[in-house]
């Protein structure tokens, strides 16, 4: 009897949850075509267990429960399907699934005990409740359920057989209809296939994948203006989410009270796919704007009436929230996709963002300024110009950081360095126009490919082997976007050609004269968006500088509050995402910050009380062998001139 | 927004930027489009020169519907005229950055279609048959004028209005030459006679030169009173003009 009823209701679970499955596909088919093969369904397992852990790893206590609650779960519900729906009724499989279900039991204790404040004060604000907070004892009502009705004990009373039905009804209720109903349990199913068919495929071939994809223009394609303009996979993508809140709590413009939280824009891109309103979305808001006043539906433009401009125009695209997600979703590209929309169709970047994109258009730097100015600050340094008829091995390519003349200290730090290691280079003078960094990260793709689409032009007139670069920014665009317009140039940051100088010995460094307490800040483009943190690290131990860690670093670092174009657009919050990340610098007593970026040292230097703030490259200038004993930088640059 | 005006024509002009020589829209005439998208819909932009310039692209992704590009082959003040009859509301920048365009273009137009011209414009209300304008006066004074139509304006840098570059609208919109034979030749022959062309010159300041004492600067540097001068409020328009023809000729500004 108790065997027929659990062979029916697996039967009957699985057809609910394939249905489920079909009605949430049609949601998901609003979305663009994009490229997929039935075949990727069998990458699941190893981007599942290889890819995903390596993120959920970070967190063990969840890693764990969650390997407990799942793997039971998937377990026992593979051998219901064996001995209950295929009517074996073994009891030894039965012992099977009862193993199964103690494990997933345990499991969900954990995952009950993380809400409640029994080991904690208080359970982690960014931990979503509403139906969330069902979660833990749906599961515990499915195990518990599942393990008394399968004990291979015949003296089950009937009440208790009874109650255990209902229990597992329950459970069973959840799991089958979360999909379909657009409950916790579709992150299994959508999380699942969301592996299969990312958007970004690289990111599983041990690639870095940060590159925007480039729009195209002629095809009036202009980013995103309703949640149909997402391609279905990143529509199911946004379906995997399971609110872990991991993104809320990396998430600088969240951290600094600006209207943006990931978590709620991801939830916010659900309410818009499967139509309704926020009102359900029991996590942390938008700072300033209250739950429950947005609605969206699959075809109905976006901003604003399902997420404000403000809270787009907050992201400093620092993808923090991308590195920390264990559903592995992209938001970057979801906020720049409909930044470009508001920029392409409407003109409505705010503040001073269209100002600067206007200059970008009829001057080709920020700031409308002269191009022949970008390198006067190489003017005195004997350095060569690049032209047609002039190869050189290195081309510096110094970026909008050459008009500051904060930043021009560190170029200058760094053409003494590698006059120093007799590096062949010359700079591009004139012919230099902006990469276009800033212009794509705020929507604007026609700048930007307009931009690079010059550059990229005048780059094949010249003849170099590498290019560098000291501003990450400029990195980014030039090695990881344009190969999309046809520009292929092997792109090295100075910190990483630097410290291959260090290595092969062309470039002598003594210990730096340096005692204060130092500590280091990685760039977000530089890090997240190039992996790159071991060469600033390696530099400065190499000149006996100890880095003292700040409490987020490397690839998992915080954002000084400068990318993305945020500087221009300038939305309110409570304090200023600098400020936030010196006070990271102060609590662990740092009294210099190395930097190696020149929109991090112009944030982090607008800090009034602060650490002093030096890039990379002046804290080796100033270890210079051939400097140690010259006093001045007036002397330094002419010895190293005359040697 | 209004239906009162009937037809409202707004020039545009090439613009160049001052640091990069690059092409691009003259921002007052921006001003000038913008500020007729605001009143109409519809309306008609021309510009005088190449439809090929790269500028014009600018103009569409400000707003502009469709360019018509007039010929500058021949007299364009007879051009644009031929084009700007039955037009209730002419508005354009206060002077072009370069090129044909440029000089007394606005004040030419408004002698030759016997127009009265309003300059310096920061802002304009329509009603029937006249708009209300606001009118720029130095030192952040501002007078309100009321203006019978039709008429042309010229706005000034400072209105506001705010511009909206949009990429988008470069695609819908579309740039049309009207082709030379729509204009009689005949005419602009002799008028092109009247055109004269001179280097700019150095605007010379209409002022009397002082000598002071280095006390009398100190004082002038340090109190608020007024430097000197004379209100004349006495006499008849004769007389009043009389203590200034004076004035210049006790200076020596004028040698007459």
């Amino acid at each position: 009897m108790l065997n027929y009823f659990i062979t029916a209701l697996f039967w009957l679970a699985t057809f609910i949850l394939l249905v489920g499955l079909w009605r949430r596909a049609q949601l998901w088919r609003n979305g663009q075509a994009a490229e997929w093969k039935l075949t990727q369904l069998f990458t699941i397992p190893k981007r599942y267990f290889v890819d995903l852990h390596h993120v959920v790893a970070r967190e063990p206590y969840i890693a764990r429960t969650h390997v407990a609650t799942a793997g039971g779960a998937v377990a026992a519900i593979a051998l219901v399907a064996i001995n209950y729906g295929l009517m074996l009724y073994s009891t030894m499989l039965n012992w099977a699934i009862v193993i199964a279900t103690c494990i997933m039991f345990i499991g969900a204790f954990f995952v009950w005990l993380r809400r409640t404040s029994l080991i904690t004060n208080q359970p982690p604000s960014r931990l979503s409740k509403g139906n969330w907070s069902r979660l833990p004892y749906s599961l515990l009502a499915f195990s518990l359920g599942l393990l008394l009705l399968t004990l291979p004990i015949t003296t089950l009373s009937n009440s208790i057989a009874v109650i255990a039905a209902l229990l597992l009804l329950a459970g069973s209720a959840e799991l089958a209809l979360g999909i379909g109903m657009g409950g916790p349990m579709k992150h299994a199913i959508a999380g699942l296939l969301h592996l299969a068919f990312h958007p970004r495929q690289e990111r599983f071939n041990d690639q870095l994948s940060t590159a925007l994809k480039p729009l195209n223009l002629q095809e009036k394609e202009f980013g995103i203006n309703k949640p149909s303009d997402f391609n279905w996979n990143q529509l199911l993508g946004f379906d995997a989410c399971v609110q872990c809140g991991k993104c809320e709590a990396a998430c600088p413009a969240f951290a600094a009270g600006q209207p943006l939280n990931p978590k709620k824009l991801i939830q916010d891109l659900v309410v818009g796919l499967s139509s309704g309103t926020d009102a359900s979305f029991a996590g942390s808001p938008y700072a300033g704007i209250p739950v429950g006043t947005h609605a969206g539906s699959p075809n109905q433009a976006i901003v604003p009436a399902l997420i404000e401009a403000q809270t787009l125009w907050a992201c400093t695209t620092c993808r923090a929230c991308v590195q920390e997600c264990p559903m592995l979703i992209e938001h970057v590209d979801a906020i720049v996709g409909m930044r470009r929309n508001l920029t392409l169709t409407q003109g409505s970047a705010p503040n001073k963002a269209p100002q600067l994109l206007e200059n970008l258009r009829q001057t080709a730097n920020q700031n409308g300024e002269d191009n022949l100015a970008r390198y006067y600050w190489a003017i005195d340094l004997d350095v060569k110009t690049i032209s047609p008829i002039t190869p050189v091995d290195v081309l510096l390519v110094a970026g909008e950081g050459a008009f500051d003349m904060r930043y021009q200290r560190t170029l200058r730090a760094l053409v003494k360095l590698l006059k120093a290691a007799k590096v062949d280079f010359a700079v591009m003078g004139a012919l230099e126009n902006d990469t276009g960094d800033t212009a794509r990260r705020l929507g604007d793709e026609a700048t930007f490919q307009m931009l690079a689409k010059r550059n990229i032009a005048n780059f094949n007139t010249l003849k170099f082997k590498r290019i560098l670069t000291a501003d990450p920014h400029v990195l980014h665009c030039l090695k990881n976007e344009y190969p999309a317009f046809g520009g292929h140039y092997e792109v090295l940051h100075h910190s990483t050609f630097l410290a291959q100088l260090v290595a092969n010995g062309a470039l002598k460094l003594s210990k730096s004269t340096e005692t204060r307490k130092l500590t280091y800040h990685d760039p977000c483009y530089l890090a997240r968006y190039n992996n790159e943190t071991k060469s600033p690290r390696a530099l400065l131990k190499s000149i006996g500088l100890r880095v003292n860690e700040m409490e987020r670093s490397g690839l998992r670092g915080r954002c000084c509050g400068g990318g993305g174009g945020a500087p221009l657009t300038d939305i309110a919050g409570k304090q200023r995402i600098p400020d936030i990340r010196i006070a990271d610098a102060r609590s662990i007593g740092a009294e210099v910050v190395a930097v190696a970026c020149p929109q991090c040292t112009a944030m982090l230097e607008g800090v009034i009380e602060r650490p002093e703030v030096l890039d990379i490259a002046e804290l080796l200038a100033a270890s210079l062998v051939v400097a140690s004993s010259a006093v001045t930088g007036l002397v330094i640059e002419s010895t190293v001139v005359a040697a | 927004m209004t239906d009162s005006l009937k037809r409202i024509a707004v020039l545009v002009s090439a613009g160049k930027h001052p640091v990069s020589g690059q092409p691009r829209h003259c921002r007052n005439d921006s001003l000038a489009l913008q500020m007729g998208l605001n009143l109409a819909n519809d309306i008609l932009v021309l510009h005088a020169g190449e439809s090929e310039n790269p500028a014009l692209q600018d103009y569409l992704a400000l707003g502009a519907p469709q360019i018509n590009v007039i010929p500058t082959t021949d007299n364009i003040v007879n051009n644009l005229a031929t084009q700007l009859t039955n037009t209730d509301l002419i508005l354009s920048g206060t002077r072009a950055e370069n090129g044909d365009d440029s000089g007394l273009l606005p004040y030419l137009l408004a002698t030759k279609l016997n127009l009265a011209l309003v300059a310096d414009v920061v802002e304009i209300k329509a009603y029937e048959n006249k708009i209300e304008i606001l009118q720029f006066l130095p030192k952040g004074r501002r007078r309100r004028v009321t203006v019978c139509l039709p008429a042309l304006v010229v706005v000034h840098p400072s209105a506001a209005v705010t511009l909206n570059f949009i990429h988008a609208r470069q695609n819908l919109g579309s740039i049309s030459t009207l082709s030379a034979s729509n204009f009689d030749a005949k005419h602009s022959q002799s008028d092109l006679k009247q055109w004269h062309t001179c280097p700019a010159r150095k605007p010379i300041k209409l002022a009397a030169s002082r000598t002071l004492t280095g006390h009398e600067r100190l004082m002038a540097a340090i109190s608020s009173k007024a430097k000197g001068g004379a209100v004349v409020n006495e006499g008849n328009n004769v007389e009043k003009a009389q203590v200034i023809l004076d004035y210049l000729r006790e200076h020596q500004l004028i040698d007459f």
